[in-house]
């Protein structure tokens, strides 16, 4: 017997996938998202529909378990179960950030429940900019940052804490946009950072209409004005900003601003690493 | 839930080794790792077996290849024993808790802040009661380990083992393949449950700056059920189960009642912030 929302069956909800490398304007999509939805700026600490994927109280919450007395293979390999329990908790089309790229697991099943998915949206930006941005956030120096962007990086992996967040596999930069924009699992609406800093209003109503949230133009320009980078910066300055790993979270934002900072061989370095899937996103 | 028995402290797991149905026939619980139905539940973990869990009689684990002891124990004491707990009737909390004067302090909401502020309590000479599960029965209330635990050890990763000035080496893993061991701290801890005297929830600072624009501090009983519902082992399974009205019973008093309160943790926990933290926390008590 199927569900059927018109006669009040209850469905399960099916998510939305707010898709990114680290340090590519994820938080300022989900923001321009909770603005949409709510009508009203949103409170970066409060960002909907709630925390990442990869959040341990939440995969912990959902499975009846404690995710640090699990192996990293475990978590993996129980992550898309976990997105299954949650949205059959929830109902719509809930937007849910996740950094991972989108592989197989150990259980033979991607990083997030396919079947839990609606659709995501993938938002990439230029990877010279990136190792800017990430080197100030995971306070690296950038040959370190640029290296991460070349290597099968895992985020959250230390062995010496408790992370807040499960370990994410990365891979490389180019692994990771390869892995979101070249699947037809689901629908994906690819979005670049720098695309959005020219016309978020053409952007973000795409984005919105990929998760279901259908706005008029004035409504989708009052939602990207309520999420200014200007407005961002201003709330972490006056209240903190939960993600903020060290330091300032919204930094700059600035499209190209790689070349004020990252020297030459650093850049060509990024450039030889990432070439094809560069010149593909016409950063090259 | 209620009507089945009590079950008494042992001394050591209350479990053996045997074969364990792949499923439950008539599971009203069911989930990736558990299939519970109101007298009986499986616990699945494919790389560390199965665990067939019914109140009264001992847990029959059947380990997967290549699973040690460690690995059987490290879910015995976590999900396993809170599943037992919780199909007899008891409630339990993520967290852990320490003696104090007679009574217990319980700290929830952060898994890492809790079991390492519950170790720096134990340094300054208040027993741990538990670490991990922290069962709640009767009221008033009272908080204590799992029946069937062995003595209670708090597991910590090695940057709070350093911040409480704990060798690695004096520790015993939890599970062989991860980092966090199982430290013996502070004196014994007293036989049985210990009536509850405050239950704190520690929030890291945004979380805490959110809660306070959102209204829902200490003061509210809405934030607090939400709280408890938040740091309870299987709460799915107590909802699939249809004991809601049985939770509520047992969690409404610990709203209503001045023992809540909500504490900040600090960005990073060294030896001066966890001092810090912990006379704070004892100055609720005290």
């Amino acid at each position: 017997m199927s569900l059927d929302p018109a006669q009040g069956d209850l469905v399960p909800a099916r998510m939305v996938w707010a898709a990114s490398y680290p340090k590519s304007g994820n938080t300022w999509l989900r923001a321009v998202y909770t603005a949409a939805v709510t009508g009203a700026g949103p409170d970066i600490n409060q960002l909907a529909d709630g925390d990442i994927e990869s959040s341990r109280a939440m995969f912990d919450r959902s499975l009846g378990v404690r995710s640090s007395d699990l192996t990293h293979e475990e978590t993996w390999a129980l992550r898309p179960a976990a997105d299954e329990m949650r949205t059959a908790q929830l109902r719509g089309m809930p937007w849910t950030k996740v950094h991972d790229a989108l592989r197989m697991g150990p259980g033979g099943r991607t990083v997030v429940s396919v079947t839990a998915t609606h659709g995501a949206v993938y938002l990439l930006r230029d990877p010279r900019d990136v190792a800017v941005s990430l080197s100030y956030h995971l306070g690296v120096s950038l040959p370190q940052a640029v290296e991460v962007l070349r290597s099968q990086s895992v985020l959250m992996s230390s062995q010496d804490r408790l992370t807040p967040q499960l370990p994410q596999y990365l891979g490389t930069w180019s692994e990771h946009v390869t892995s979101w924009v070249d699947h037809d699992m689901f629908p994906v609406c690819v979005l670049r950072y720098e695309d959005c800093l020219a016309d978020p209003a053409a952007c973000f109503a795409r984005a919105l209409a990929t998760g279901g949230v259908m706005l008029g133009p004035e409504d989708v320009a009052k939602a990207v004005e309520r999420s200014s980078l200007a407005s961002l910066q201003d709330q972490e300055r006056r209240s903190g900003f939960r993600e903020a790993a060290r330091g300032t979270f919204f930094r700059r934002g600035k499209a190209g601003a790689w070349r004020e900072e990252l020297p030459t061989d650093l850049a060509r370095q990024v450039e030889a690493d990432h070439r094809q899937v560069m010149q593909r996103f016409g950063y090259l | 839930m209620a009507e089945v028995a009590e079950e008494q402290p042992t001394a050591v797991p209350s479990w053996t080794t045997g074969p364990v149905p792949a499923e439950l026939a008539h599971a009203r619980h069911l989930s990736a790792l558990v299939q519970a139905d109101n007298g009986q539940a499986i616990f699945s973990l494919p790389s560390v077996g199965r665990f067939w869990v019914r109140p009264g009689r001992p847990t029959v684990v059947e380990p997967a290849a290549g699973a040690g002891d460690d690995d059987v124990e490290c879910m015995l004491r976590g999900p396993v024993g809170a599943l037992r707990s919780t199909l007899a009737g008891r409630y339990c909390l993520r967290g852990s808790a320490v003696a104090v004067a007679g009574q217990a302090l319980v700290l929830v909401g952060s898994l890492r802040g809790a079991s390492t502020l519950a170790a720096a309590l134990a340094r300054r000479g208040h027993p741990l009661l538990a670490d991990g599960v922290v069962v709640i029965t009767g009221s008033p209330a009272t908080a204590g380990p799992l029946p069937e635990g062995a003595p209670p050890r708090v597991a910590l990763w090695p940057d709070s083992a350093r911040a409480l000035g704990l060798a690695p080496g004096d520790g015993r893993p939890v599970r062989p393949s991860l980092p966090a061991r199982r430290y013996e701290v502070g004196p014994p801890a007293p036989a049985g449950p210990l009536p509850l005297r405050v239950l704190i929830v520690l929030l890291d600072e945004a979380a805490a700056a959110a809660q306070r624009r959102q209204g829902h501090g200490a003061g509210r009983a809405g934030g607090r059920f939400v709280s408890l519902r938040e740091n309870e082992w299987h709460a799915s399974v107590v909802a699939d189960l249809g004991h809601q009205l049985d939770e509520l019973a047992w969690a409404t008093p610990l709203c209503s009642a001045p023992p809540f309160a909500w504490q900040v943790l600090p960005a990073e926990l060294s030896s001066q912030s966890l001092g810090q933290l912990a006379e704070q926390v004892l100055e609720l008590v005290t």
